[in-house]
């Protein structure tokens, strides 16, 4: 067995060992479950936010850019960075704290809790389990191709042992547990980033004179234009890109749960300055790394491997293995995130909420993990079959999430006027004119990104249908008046959580303070 | 600067420092979250 392999499956056991030793502390109940039992504190937030919504896309998607379209692809990772502050800071205690006054555990249900009406619930819940099954679809077949590269086993077999060890961790404790192997995961993820750039950097004389050479491959890939200056004043690409991953990030369901599950509201502020320095660290390497590629390895078929490729060139054998558990580490943690909050969807949202409304508890969490099931079975299949390339698939995913779902996220805690009617407009428009944008290729015709489109529609969608609809489909005064509270910085008053389910432990230790 | 040309320059280092900068902001705008603990 190799060294790469022997380091890989120790990093498995060890992720797994961390299952179980979680769900032994955690409770039985879907707020334990689901939520971790609002228990997470600023470190264990700040980098399951981060690496939750990281995924296998830096180590194939951005060491691609860079390798294709030298430091453009930095546009991206520039958003990237402000990604954690952003999310946090506009979200974070607010959404923490609407959810617990509306007595929410999950971030569609949170939803139709905000803008009460089935209807929410019945157009958010397929928009999100659809992005998100493509999104995990990407996880798989980035996690195949890294273990098929260190095992050289068959990719078929590859991706089946990759979608096993993440069904089965995501199995062991619900949230908590993928909380906690996120945050491991997170720090694994720095380290062999730090490692393979510094390599990197050493290996080509540092990073001025590793831009010199590569200007004298082409010196437009030194540019922030891309390769042949395409993209040289396309605002409206740029701009998009620059917005993906910043602020479209609040509109992903897998990463707001995390403001759920704070412990206290001042999390998100010890969290926000964790996320910023964690993304500074990490965010550029990957892009550099693709970049130096060309000098490295200059002649890849495939430039998706460019970050494999580099660590296999200049790292010793030993240090190979620790980067693929990294690679590996984002690629998992992002798909457990994925695969519980499409469990989620799909068993709480649409199976509970619609179906058997009866079913108890547990019965609940059974669902859930059946659903995942089904849903790794349907993603290895499709995966090994037919896979298409990770950037594009992850890239569509994010922006229809973001186009969709930002501005109900956003206005949910800052507009109290927002209402049923304008947030479901908003999540119809901001995906049907993404989706709409990227099939008929309108970027390339208009200098547009889907990104920035989508989300301006959702955002006039729900402004100008909320504002028309005001008289006919008022905000309920119970709604309106939880939102004054959520603006407040203070505990929430016992009389607003009356009615509210007395299981969420940490509303009944409020109602009982007063 | 590291042989880029100046406005690549200026973009990364210039958008990381807007974060810093919001961060700040934020952590001082925030200060009083603490009040909101249970």
């Amino acid at each position: 067995m190799s060294i790469q392999l022997t380091f890989l499956l120790v990093y498995f056991a060890a992720m797994v060992v961390i299952g179980v030793w979680v769900m032994r502390r955690s409770g039985a109940g879907p707020e334990d479950y689901l939520l971790g039992g609002r228990s997470l504190g600023p470190a264990v937030t700040a980098l399951r936010l981060q690496s939750s919504s990281m995924s296998g896309y830096m180590f194939l998607g951005a060491g691609s850019l860079g390798y294709t379209q030298g430091y453009f692809g930095m546009w991206y990772a520039l958003g990237d960075i402000g990604g954690g502050i952003i999310n946090l800071s506009i979200l974070g205690r607010r959404m923490r704290k609407l959810s617990q006054i509306l007595g929410s555990i999950t971030s569609i249900e949170y939803l139709e809790h905000r803008y009460p009406s089935k209807w929410t619930r019945l157009v958010a819940a397929p928009i999100a389990l659809a992005c998100i099954l493509f999104y995990v679809l990407a996880q798989f077949i980035a996690g195949g191709r890294g273990l098929e590269m260190v095992s050289g086993v068959s990719y078929p077999v590859a991706l089946a042992v990759a979608v096993g060890v993440i069904v089965l961790y995501t199995y062991l404790g619900g949230y908590l547990a993928v909380a906690y192997t996120d945050f491991v995961q997170a720090i694994v993820m720095l380290l062999g980033m730090l490692w393979i750039l510094i390599a990197t950097l050493w290996a080509v004389g540092g990073l001025g004179e590793g831009n010199r050479a590569v200007a004298e491959l082409d010196p437009n890939l030194l540019t922030m234009w891309g390769k042949d200056l395409a993209f040289q004043g396309e605002w409206g690409i740029i701009v998009g890109a620059l917005l993906v991953f910043s602020v479209g990030y609040m509109g992903w369901p897998h990463v707001v749960v995390s403001h759920m599950a704070m412990k206290r509201p001042s999390v998100a502020r010890s969290a926000g300055v964790y996320a910023l320095g964690f993304n500074i660290l990490f965010i550029p390497g990957p892009y550099l790394i693709g970049l130096f590629a060309l000098l490295l390895v200059p002649t890849l078929a495939d430039p998706e491997l460019a970050v494999f490729k580099v660590a296999e060139t200049i790292l010793p054998p030993f240090a190979v293995g620790i980067v693929m558990a990294a690679i590996m580490a984002a690629i998992m943690s992002t798909a457990d995130a994925l695969l519980l909050q499409a469990g989620t969807i799909a068993s709480q949202d649409i199976y509970a909420r619609f179906i058997n409304r009866g079913m108890s508890d547990g019965q609940m969490v059974w669902v859930s993990r059946l659903i995942i099931l089904a849903l790794a079975v349907i993603g290895y299949a499709v995966a090994a079959v037919d896979p298409p390339g990770v950037a594009a698939v992850v890239i569509f995913a994010t922006t229809v999430l973001g186009s969709a779902f930002v501005p109900v996220y956003v206005c949910a805690v800052w507009w109290k006027k927002a209402n049923v009617p304008g947030a479901i407009a908003s999540m119809l428009v901001g995906a049907v004119v993404s989706v709409g944008w990227e099939l008929a290729d309108l970027s390339s015709r208009t200098g547009l990104g889907p990104m920035l489109v989508g989300m301006v529609c959702s955002t006039l969608a729900i402004v100008g249908v909320s504002l028309a609809t005001q008289r006919s489909h008022p905000v309920p005064e119970r709604i309106r008046r939880a939102i004054e509270e959520t603006a407040k910085v203070g505990r929430i008053p016992a009389s607003l959580l009356a009615g509210q389910d007395s299981q969420l432990a940490a509303q009944a230790a409020i109602a009982g303070r007063e | 600067m590291f042989n880029l040309p100046p406005f690549t320059v200026a973009m990364i280092l210039g958008v990381p420092a807007f974060w810093v900068v919001y961060a700040a902001v934020f952590l001082y705008l925030s200060r009083n979250y603490d009040e909101a603990d249970e």
